[in-house]
């Protein structure tokens, strides 16, 4: 996927757990884990939302275009 | 996790299949000691035979229907019918006990997939890879049941049914070609290949956050 999400680093930046994001934002710690790890097919944009409000981010700090397509 | 009890039907469909798969399986057990006892000449040449014909026959007896209080002439021209052997020769029954040898185990295979497929849908598990495998293993043993069918059928005509001869009735030679097993095999292959696109959807849906 030439799209990388950057929970990690966005959630190293505001110094927050998976576990607290996932209270903060109301989706499971494995839903998480899979965006976290880049394998979601998909996001909804009430996710990105939720997760946007929560990290106090804007959607183009946590979505990254790499243009190495596999 | 809230757990979605399954459809009453499926439910049923899941029953029926355990029981048809119970007494399909006691039936080949019993074709499994009857070929044995074939085999070991237990029964001579003693056995009462019936079997199913393959070909219609022709005939002609003339009948009334009795409809909104009249009575139509009708006539009764073809029929399918079973033949009877008296004291059927034993080189006759154990080619008929080998064709059911063969024949069962295919009923066995496929109620077993088709059980299981339906405790798939029924856990829930309804667009997994598990289930194509299941439903393209139905077509194909499907397919095997026809080809089986179609050879003992045309094998049957030739030897037994083109010879036999009675005084009022004719044996047509109108072989049928059984494609209500084959339509039904290219079915579930076609609807295995539904379930792949299902599956990319499932998986699609699964991986959306």
């Amino acid at each position: 996927m030439a799209v990388i999400v950057n929970l990690d680093v966005m959630l190293a930046k505001r110094k927050m757990s998976l576990t607290e994001l996932s209270a903060g934002v109301g989706i499971t710690m494995s839903n998480l884990s899979i965006l976290k790890k880049g394998k979601a097919k998909a996001i909804r944009f009430s996710t990105l939302d939720k997760i946007c409000e929560v990290l106090d981010c804007q959607p183009g700090e946590l979505l990254e275009y790499s243009g190495d397509q596999h | 996790m809230v757990i979605i009890k399954a459809p009453l039907s499926i439910r049923i469909i899941y029953w029926f299949s355990n029981i048809v798969l119970g007494l399909i399986t006691i039936v080949f057990l019993a074709i499994i000691v009857f070929n044995i006892l074939l085999y070991t000449d237990f029964f001579g040449n003693d056995m009462q035979l019936h079997t199913l014909l393959p070909v219609k026959v022709d005939f002609l007896e003339k009948g009334n229907l009795h409809l909104n209080n009249q009575d139509i002439q009708v006539e009764l021209v073809e029929a399918s019918t079973r033949i009877h052997f008296f004291n059927t020769p034993n080189f006759i029954t154990k080619k008929v006990g080998l064709a059911l040898l063969v024949v069962v185990p295919f009923g066995v295979g496929l109620t077993w997939l088709f059980r299981t497929f339906i405790k798939n849908v029924k856990n829930g598990e309804t667009f997994t890879v598990k289930n194509i495998t299941l439903l393209q293993k139905l077509a194909y043993t499907l397919v095997g049941l026809w080809l089986f069918t179609v050879i003992y059928m045309r094998i049957f005509y030739y030897y037994i049914a083109k010879n036999l001869e009675f005084e009022q009735v004719l044996i047509t030679d109108e072989i049928p070609n059984y494609s209500g097993i084959l339509f039904t095999a290219l079915f579930i292959w076609v609807l295995a290949h539904i379930f792949i696109a299902g599956v990319k959807l499932q998986e699609e849906q699964d991986l959306t956050i």
